[in-house]
């Protein structure tokens, strides 16, 4: 069984973002992406049952390569990547476009994806590669269980529902029902010896265009939430007060 | 030498103090030493999982094969995360002792101490003066025809109480000597007691009558007073590397709390009180990782230069680590002098690491004497 996990090499998110014509400036050195440290824990437990081959795909600049490093080191076989100047920017249904062609070339029976990336939050993307593969998509997926057969557990906005594994499909995978395995220290030296392949675009059959302008970008603004109680003696009384009011107490 | 980490050493502290981040929070190491807890397993599973107890043995003996600067860098992250876990006492200073012991013993026993299956710790002193000169040890090893009885009292064990084995350090006839003693072993009496740092619970342990064998003699007489200081100067390397850690953490809670903390409308980081304060403790700080790095940087197999490094060690970052830790608790104000902030974990720390395989004073009288002065 061969499994693919997209994974996005994102900058450090201990740092603070910075972005160049609504485009986010990334440095040399990018770290993987948590959301997709899951889809990768999903991935090796799979690859656990049955002897399968993980292989990450990522595409954007690659850098120093520390984020694919990172997921080689939890236990991926091998990393495939596309880094081309032409793709700065891409929006969603390219970046698909790449991720699925790039999926084909690993003769991918699941391909699995974090819910969304941490830097650019379309959330599109799992979806439109498993119209591009022709797949079923299950998305939310936040736990596994691997018996006899294998079942997995969807986030819905009422609670969850449990549904049976197809053997080739796409699946979104969201935080909170596995545990990311943190890399042990043969792991980590292990990875070293790991391929990571350049994949060329222009080897790639990409049938869509960069449609997507940004306009303007804009930083939140800070919460004016929050009450003011100056004490005069009484303000326990206050927080009291509220505190009730709010069911707190 | 070399002043900065290498690629590898990067990745050792990266991933180390991801693991310790994500799954440390001093508010609740204050709920765990207020619970008395002896250790902690979940973090103690982790590590484990991650090898950190095998990193620095050599392949030809089921580790890892990195370097002693390698795995000390995890001395400093625990330092600076500080959890209840025997990785000082067991998987430094026993491991090391084992290094030293008998084929039979290290081959039987080192397996079990990296793979986290059994801890170990050490029982060497047995009042607050520190020494291990055979008039100081009252610990008594009787030659018998089965092999020796072993009496006496040993106190600072460290993590005794959750220990599977025990490096005992006892007076014989023919000297010193290391001997293994079971948890188990009849007449071995384990006693908790109060500890200043209570990330590192320690016991106190009654030996009476203990038969030991001739196969459970790590190390003999003629080579146990070199085995001991040669384990605790490199034991020393790394503690003044959970010495700097700690410290760091005390200047990053510091310079935090100055850029949060408004008094008279703005931050009290913009006081030049506070600002001389949190310089001083990065000046004091860095000379004090320099020294910490050079002791674990040190050539093993260079006693004399192992010895003077590991006692600079010890001599400047416990002093260091004493300083910025109370400082930390100036900056923070009543804050830190309550019960429920961290600070007082480092303070305690800072307190009883100083002590750690003897006190700084012992570690200057010993450079003193390097030098011949």
């Amino acid at each position: 069984m061969n499994i693919t996990v997209c994974a996005k090499q994102i900058p450090d998110p201990a740092n603070e973002t910075s972005y160049d014509n609504g485009i986010i400036v990334r440095p040399e050195e990018q770290v993987l992406d948590d959301t997709d440290r899951y889809g990768i824990e999903i991935a090796l437990q799979l690859k656990e049952k049955y002897d399968a081959e993980v292989t990450i795909i990522s595409m954007g600049p690659a850098g120093t390569m520390k984020g694919l490093q990172q997921a080689l080191q939890m236990g991926a076989d091998k990393a495939l990547y596309v880094d081309d100047d032409s793709l700065k920017g891409a929006n969603s249904l390219m970046t698909a476009n790449v991720l699925s062609e790039l999926a084909k070339t690993t003769n991918a029976d699941i391909v699995i994806f974090g819910t969304e990336s941490t830097d650019g939050y379309s959330g599109t993307v799992p979806q439109q590669v498993s119209r591009f593969l022709n797949l079923d998509c299950i998305s939310y997926v936040k736990a596994i269980e691997i018996g006899e057969d294998v079942s997995l557990t969807r986030q819905t906005s009422e609670g969850s529902e449990k549904v049976k594994m197809p053997q080739n499909c796409v699946i979104s995978v969201t935080a909170g029902g596995v545990e990311p395995r943190y890399p042990n220290f043969k792991d980590i030296m292990a990875a070293k010896s790991k391929p990571i392949e350049k994949v060329e675009l222009s080897t790639l059959n990409i049938t869509t265009d960069q449609n997507l302008e940004f306009i303007s970008i804009e930083a939140l603004e800070n919460s004016k939430n929050g009450e003011k109680i100056i004490d005069e003696g009484e303000a326990f009384q206050v927080i009291v007060d509220k505190l009730k009011e709010l069911k707190v107490i | 030498m070399q002043f900065t980490l290498n690629e590898i050493q990067k990745e050792i502290k990266e991933n180390s103090t991801k693991l310790l981040k994500e799954n440390i929070d001093l508010l609740e190491t204050i709920q765990k030493v207020d619970d008395n807890c002896r250790l902690d397993e979940n973090i103690w599973k982790l590590v484990i999982e991650q090898g950190w107890l095998a990193l620095d043995v050599p392949e030809s003996d089921g580790g890892l094969g990195f370097s002693n600067t390698d795995t000390a860098i995890l001395s400093e992250v625990l330092g600076y995360y500080m959890p209840i876990i025997p990785l000082f006492s067991s998987g430094v200073v026993f491991k090391n002792l084992l290094f030293l012991s008998n084929e039979n013993i290290k081959n039987t026993i080192l397996p079990e101490i990296i793979s986290g299956e059994k801890i170990g710790t050490y029982c060497v002193y047995e009042n607050d003066k520190y020494l291990t000169s055979s008039d100081e040890i009252s610990t008594t090893l009787t030659k018998d025809k089965n092999g020796y009885i072993l009496n006496g009292q040993k106190k600072y064990v460290m993590f005794g109480d959750v220990s599977d084995y025990f490096a005992i350090l006892a007076n014989s006839e023919e000297g010193l000597m290391f001997v293994l003693v079971n948890k188990d072993s009849e007449g071995l009496e384990i006693k908790q007691t109060s500890s200043l740092d209570q990330t590192r619970p320690m016991c106190e342990i009654n030996m009476k009558e203990i038969l030991i064998s001739d196969d459970e003699i790590m190390i003999g007489s003629d080579s146990c007073i070199n085995a001991w200081e040669k384990v605790k100067n490199i034991s020393l390397g790394y503690l003044a590397m959970e010495q700097v850690g700690g410290a760091q953490a005390c200047l990053d809670m510091s310079t935090q709390y100055a850029k949060e903390r408004i008094q008279f409308g703005r931050p009290i980081g913009s006081f030049q009180a506070i600002q001389h304060i949190c310089a001083n403790m990065l000046v004091q700080l860095e000379s004090a990782k320099s020294v910490a790095y050079s002791a674990v940087r040190t050539d093993t197999s260079d006693d004399l230069e192992v010895e003077m490094s590991a006692m600079l060690a010890k001599s400047y970052c416990s002093e260091v680590f004493n300083k910025i830790a109370g400082d930390n608790i100036q900056v923070h104000g009543g804050i830190g002098f309550t019960w429920e902030h961290p600070a007082h974990l480092f303070f305690k720390k800072a307190k009883s690491d100083s002590l750690l395989l003897g006190t700084p004073k012992l570690a200057r009288d010993k450079i003193a004497e390097l030098l011949s002065l």
